[in-house]
């Protein structure tokens, strides 16, 4: 198979080479890999004794060369590849992967309780190199210093960094909280204990060490410098990731998780506070129960399921958790579809309480599996209150049920909890799955050697991360064949995602049996289980860290809530602005168009002409006669005063159509939801031509009334002169809307006839009577659009406030 | 050559998206237009090239196998396999029968040092896959690729999809949500291979591959045709390439993908904008509608009332030059009410109100033009409601000025004075004379018909005195019925004049709406019935 090919870079322009089964030439160059790949290439070659075996392992998987990969699978006695085939060997166990492969991280936890030990030594410094190079080039000068403060040295560097660290770390600014807490935060340091040193598997931890590790945190946030990071890499994992340089929020966030976990962990809450606690979350939840998301804007649905999740997080696990901070710790297993969550729980449970199979998603209930002493406290407890209890699992069990079950193989105080998938079709899955989790005290995270590098795997995470939740990593069905390069790949990227610190456990891929896998497999998570269970002060630290972790996200969450709740308050201002706006501009168009003089025109202009030129006008005043009543044209004046009329009523139609128009142009434009609740809204109303004709009709009525009643006030006229009321009701609406300011023919009639004083009385009750009836027209056709709005829900801004309000109460209570 | 019998189906179909796509700015989602454009190169620049060959892409999660399943199907190590996961960062492509494909893969953007070809001629057996395109595709569900969109977009083009799937990851959400679901009705050109059969047990398999068509059902894949393949032990592989050279050989893929995509789109398109009732929208403004703005816009001038006002106020002024003037005299001696009011000048103001010009009214122009849109944008899509009313209008604003204007023009002179009015006036005022003569010779004649000189002897002649006073009398009685005569004449001549003047209006009226109101709304008429006459199309 190797013979015939052979790489030819030259030939690169040539594109298509004809290839065939004897003579293959391949065409293409190096650069084929992703960059992480290039970057670790030279630093596998650097001159160290295994480099070319080390290489051999990294090409088999990495090298653009198919032709090495497939030898390396069909010849396993190939040089290039003994790294590779010499794994699945009996000696190479999985904890001794974990030893070589965490590096600089010093992630040798497994290795201590790890089976029979049988390292091959010589890989280790190429490895710890490796990734000490991936994280940052500076270590990839002096990985014999790295490794060896790695093994044995631990706590001297770590002495060095204390010292070092104490003062770049107080005068950092605002980090003053983690210096404070930095010698009581022994939550994070304390997970590091048992694996700094192979020498001390105890807990227990030499008394410098721990101060060191507590006082790393900080040093490796503040400082860049390579001599403290370098020692601090060597003694706290947790240093290496900020001394990354790269990720010092990181580091940053990973201290002030340490620094909050610790707060209580010192002693017992007291009682009080408790109390207060309760009753700050008690507020805290009947406020968010309150919010209501009427409007669908954008991020509705999402701040509805955000508030949904926040209200079962408080129900099912805050205030359970708050209430009794004994209990049992709830581990929560979740993952992909397919990852093996429920073989793992059958597994440890040593009863096959959960379904597995090949069909993809498996599981749609969760599973509880726990201590029969324990088991009261989860059937009856408030923990995950709202879901429906079962015995065992049921065909009809629906969504909103939890199946329990004892077992005697669980350690005491730790539950295990078996999750629907997070990734599946079935969308469902996704969201009784992230309910678990958020009731959970300790998330274990189970992924796949095929699915490492999925979205939604790493979604979770960062969720886990945003909430400060403590995780487990298992990553399982690794083939044995391809585990050391997947379980490389894979650590390299959790620590590129700040994670490089989790514990984390290997399951190779094996028979499964009856829906379990070898017990083999799961030693070192049963262990860990046990241990949890035994020591109680850190179980319940962890339930604590997670729970703290829970309530520094409602920091964030909560806010987030109340301000989309004032998004909404504020775009349903807008919208009712919008319309009071069109509605004030109508008000106002017309109120000109009465003053400018363009109501005469059209037909009112003939009309005046008419009623002017054939003499109506003048006969509508004549000398008082007795016993001879004034000679009318009466349809004449008739077809005058529905001029007017139909003129005003025009006007006003016109108006409201414009407005109608603007508001819905104006919604249509603001936003999806403001173009929805505008469909049909931009004409105005049936009942608009009618309804304002009727209010004109009526003004006019009015004004002739006006006119009949407070217009006979000259006396030295009304002696001599008599005049038609309703004509003159006319000639007075003219000069009303001719604007001509006082002056011109009909304004100079009514004067003379009423008297300047008078006119203006009836001219201002008038005009004031006409605007009323016309806003009350105007306040009508708004009401539509009000009432458009409302359907749509109204927002209440008050609760936005008290959910200020109960954030801050419950940081008090804190 | 056995695309030129399908070819022609396709081509009416994308000319009438290209129609959509034309006029829909404005009128259709951006996104959807954006698609609709997109997809319209797509066909345009697939159809172009090579028809020879057949572009088919192997996609799936990471890990599922697809670079596996590539080099077993093209039997050559050309993808790199691997355990680290994401393995294929960028796509690679292996050409069965090379000639004409360079420019299809251009297309494709696949990078020249990721092109392999087979001389198939040198293949046993292989000569049916002659003018495939294999593809190797990164996957679609890894971080990477959340800011990578290379898959998403060879997914998009391939003549051909073949899904491969695996038993850990078949029912995963970024695969069915995102692509299976979206591409129903690609029934056709795209295959589910379930990779890794290997791992699993004879009836497991079984099980599995009834659940993944079963899936596959429910989300509206009618026929899925799920091969169950295995890269490592070579199971299926063989039925998978036949399934692969079925669809190579009949050179269709290419039409039948581009047909299922255009199909989508329609769907979109029409859920977008339903057809329902658009097509029987009118496409021009018939008669009635025309006739029913000009009424509407006539009023808005006042046109009859014009004509009404000139009719009254010739019938009055008339009567000043045409009537019997004793009547008039007799009013002059009548107590006028304007002096009474101190008014004086208020008379000749008033009777200057009737010169005025003919104006229009803004409000009623525009209700006038409001209702024409309203009408005609019935069962209208709302946007299409929109914009017939914009186009309507459009000149609004410019539409009273205008009108005014050109009415202006032909506006009766309401003053004017015509010359048989001063004719009749000055006969009346002869009769006027000839009365005054009369009842002159009649006092004479009777007062004192001796005193006479002898040249006017005859007035004294009371023989002649009788015809006299008949005469006088019957000037009287002329003078009054000439009066009213000519009266009938005014008002007769007056009705006429306005009949004439209205028709004249009503033209003038008629004529600027068409320029200004009709044609405008006509233009968007016709966009809207030739947009969904195009909708239409596209569907059959």
């Amino acid at each position: 198979m190797d013979d015939g090919r052979q790489e030819s870079p030259g030939e690169q322009t040539l594109s298509f080479p004809p290839v065939t089964d004897e003579g293959l030439t391949e065409v293409r160059d190096n650069d084929a890999l992703d960059g992480g790949d290039k970057k670790v290439a030279p630093a596998a070659a650097s001159p160290e004794a295994e480099g070319p075996a080390e290489k051999g392992g990294e090409e088999a998987v990495a090298d653009d060369e198919p032709v090495n990969f497939f030898a390396a699978r069909k010849k396993p006695t190939g040089p290039a590849d003994r790294a590779v085939a010499g794994m699945p060997g009996g000696g190479a166990s999985r904890g001794e992967e974990e030893a070589e492969f965490s590096g600089p991280s010093l992630f040798v936890k497994p290795a201590s309780r790890g089976g029979p030990e049988t390292p091959p030594k010589q890989d280790e410094p190429s490895a710890a190199e490796e990734t000490a190079s991936a994280e940052g080039p500076r270590f990839g000068d002096e990985p014999d210093e790295s490794v060896p403060a790695a093994a044995d040295e631990a706590p001297a560097p770590a002495e060095i960094a204390a010292d070092e660290a104490s003062v770049p770390a107080s005068a950092s600014d605002g980090e003053k909280l983690v210096v404070k807490e930095a010698p009581d935060a022994d939550a994070k340091p304390e997970e590091t204990r048992p694996g700094a040193t192979q020498e001390e598997p105890e807990p227990a931890e030499p008394e410098p060490a721990e101060a060191g590790a507590a006082e790393a945190v900080p040093t490796a946030v503040t400082s860049d410098g390579a001599e403290p990071a370098a020692a601090a890499s060597g003694g706290v994992k947790a240093a290496a990731i900020g001394s990354d340089g790269a990720e010092p929020a990181d580091g940053a966030k990973a201290a002030t998780t340490g620094s909050n976990g610790a707060k209580p962990g010192g002693e017992e809450l007291p009682p009080e506070t408790v109390e207060t606690l309760m009753a700050a979350l008690d507020t805290l939840r009947e406020s968010v129960a309150d919010l209501r998301f009427g409007l669908e804007l954008p991020g509705a649905e999402e701040a509805r399921s955000a508030q949904a999740d926040l209200l079962t997080q408080l129900q099912d696990y805050v205030l359970p958790r708050v209430k009794t901070n004994t209990a049992p710790a709830l581990i929560v297993v979740a993952g992909s579809t397919g990852s093996g969550k429920s073989t793992l729980v059958n597994t440890l449970a040593e009863k096959n309480i959960s379904r597995t199979g090949v069909r993809r998603p498996t599981t749609g209930t969760p599973v509880l599996a726990c201590h029969p002493d324990d088991r009261k406290w989860f059937m009856e407890g408030d923990l995950l209150g709202g879901l429906e209890r079962l015995d065992k699992p049921s065909q009809e069990a629906g969504l909103r049920s939890l199946v329990v079950v004892a077992t005697e193989k669980l350690p005491q105080g730790v539950a295990l909890l078996d999750t629907p998938d997070i990734d599946s079709v079935v969308e469902e899955h996704h969201e009784i799955a992230h309910r678990m989790l958020d009731a959970a005290d300790l998330w274990i995270f189970v992924t796949t050697a095929a699915r490492y590098a999925d979205a939604p795997a790493w979604n979770l995470l960062r969720l886990a991360k945003e909430r400060g939740a403590r995780l487990a990593i298992v990553l399982s069905r690794v083939q044995p064949r391809s585990g050391e390069v997947v379980l490389k790949h894979f650590v390299r990227m959790l620590t590129e995602y700040g994670l490089g610190e989790i514990d984390r456990f290997v399951i190779n891929e094996a028979k499964v049996q009856d829906g379990r896998l070898p017990d083999s497999e799961v030693t070192d998570l049963r262990l860990w289980l046990a241990e949890l269970s035994v020591d109680e002060e850190r179980r319940a630290q962890a339930v604590r860290e997670t729970l703290n972790g829970v309530l520094d996200s409602f920091r964030t969450r909560v806010p987030a809530l109340a301000k989309h709740l004032e998004g909404q308050v504020a775009f349903r201002t807008e919208l009712r602005s919008d319309v009071e706006a069109a509605f004030l501009s109508a008000l106002s168009e017309i109120d000109k168009a009465s003053k400018n003089g363009s109501l005469l025109h059209g037909e009112v202009l003939a009309r005046w002409q008419d009623f002017a030129g054939s003499g109506d006008l003048m006969r509508s005043l004549q000398l008082r006669k007795r016993g001879r009543a004034a000679k009318q044209a009466p349809e004449r004046v008739l077809a005058f005063r529905s001029a007017i009329r139909t003129g005003l009523e025009s006007l006003i139609v016109a108006a409201a159509n414009r407005a109608a128009e603007e508001v819905a142009a104006r919604w249509r434009h603001r936003s999806e939801l403001g173009a929805k609740l505008a469909e049909g809204l931009d004409r105005p109303s049936d009942d608009l031509v009618r309804h304002t004709s009727r209010a004109i009709a009526t003004w006019q009525e009015h004004l002739s009334e006006l006119v009949r009643t407070e217009g006979v006030a000259k006396r030295s006229v009304s002696k001599l002169v008599s005049f038609d009321p309703d004509s003159l009701a006319l000639i007075f609406t003219v000069a009303m809307f001719s604007g001509t300011n006082g002056e011109g023919v009909p304004h100079r009639l009514v004067t003379a006839l009423l008297g300047a004083e008078s006119l203006r009385g009836i001219g201002a009750k008038a005009l004031s009577d006409l605007r009323a009836r016309i806003g009350m027209l105007f306040d009508e056709e708004s009401m539509r659009y009000v009432q458009a709005l409302d359907s749509a829900g109204i927002p209440d801004e008050s609760v936005a406030t008290r959910l200020y309000q109960a954030t801050y109460n419950l940081e008090v209570a804190r | 050559m056995t695309t030129a019998t399908t070819r022609p189906g396709l081509a009416p179909r994308l000319a009438a998206l290209t129609k959509v796509v034309e006029l829909g700015p404005g009128r259709l989602d951006k996104k959807l237009l954006n698609d609709a454009s997109t997809l319209l190169m797509q066909a345009g620049d697939r159809l172009k090239l090579s028809s020879e060959h057949t572009v088919v892409a192997l996609a799936g999660g990471t890990g599922s196998g697809k670079s596996s399943l590539f080099n077993a199907i093209s039997g050559l190590e050309l993808s790199p396999t691997g355990v680290r996961r994401p393995t294929t960062a960028r796509t690679h492509a292996c050409v069965w029968g090379l000639e004409g494909a360079g420019p299809l893969l251009d297309w494709l953007q696949i990078q020249w040092r990721h092109r392999f070809s087979r001389a198939s001629a040198l293949d046993k057996g292989d000569s049916q896959l002659h003018g495939l395109i294999l593809l190797d595709l990164p996957d679609h569900d890894s971080i990477r690729a959340l800011t990578d969109t290379e898959a998403d977009r060879l997914i998009g083009l391939a003549d051909l999809v073949v899904w491969v799937l695996d038993p850990q990851k078949y029912a995963d959400a970024s695969t069915h949500r995102r692509y299976v679901t979206e591409l129903a009705g690609h029934d056709a050109v795209t295959v589910f291979a379930l990779n890794q059969a290997d791992r699993l047990t004879a009836e497991e398999l079984a099980e599995l591959v009834i659940d993944l068509n079963d899936l596959l059902r429910r989300e509206g894949v009618e026929h899925p045709s799920v091969v169950p393949t295995s890269a490592v032990t070579g199971r299926g592989i063989e039925s998978l390439k036949s399934v692969v050279a079925t669809a190579v050989s009949r050179r269709r893929a290419a039409i039948q993908k581009l047909e299922a995509d255009l199909h989508r789109l329609e769907q979109r398109l029409i859920q977008a904008m339903p057809l329902g009732e658009s097509l029987s929208a009118p496409s021009s403004v018939d008669e009635a509608r025309r006739m029913g703005l000009t009424d509407a816009l006539c009023d808005a001038v006042g046109v009859p009332a014009v004509g009404e006002a000139m009719e009254n106020i010739y019938a009055e002024r008339s009567s000043q030059w045409v009537g019997w003037p004793y009547p008039r005299w007799f009013a002059k001696f009548r107590p006028d009410p304007l002096k009474t009011l101190r008014l004086q000048g208020v008379g000749e103001e008033i009777r200057g109100i009737a010169t005025a010009s003919v104006s229009a009214q803004s409000a009623e122009v525009s209700n006038a033009v409001q209702a024409l849109a309203d009408g005609l944008s019935v069962g209208m899509n709302p946007v299409w409601r929109t914009a017939v009313h914009r186009a309507a209008r459009s000149r609004s604003s410019q539409l009273p000025k205008a009108l005014s204007e050109d009415l202006t023009e032909v506006a009766p002179q309401l003053d004017r004075v015509p010359g048989w009015w001063r004719v009749l006036k000055v006969w009346q005022y002869l009769l006027v004379a000839a009365f005054a003569a009369g009842v002159a010779w009649l006092l004479v004649g009777l007062l004192m018909p001796d005193q006479l000189p002898p040249a006017l002897e005859l007035l004294g002649d009371s023989t002649t005195l009788p015809w006299v006073g008949l005469m006088t009398a019957s000037v009287l009685g002329l003078g009054a019925l000439s009066g009213i005569a000519s009266r009938n004449f005014v008002e007769l001549g007056a009705s006429r004049e306005r009949e004439r003047l209205e028709r004249e209006m009503r033209r003038r009226v008629a004529a600027v709406s068409t320029t200004m109101v009709v044609e405008p709304v006509e233009r968007e008429l016709t966009r809207h019935h030739t947009f969904h006459t195009a909708l239409r199309d596209l569907s059959t």
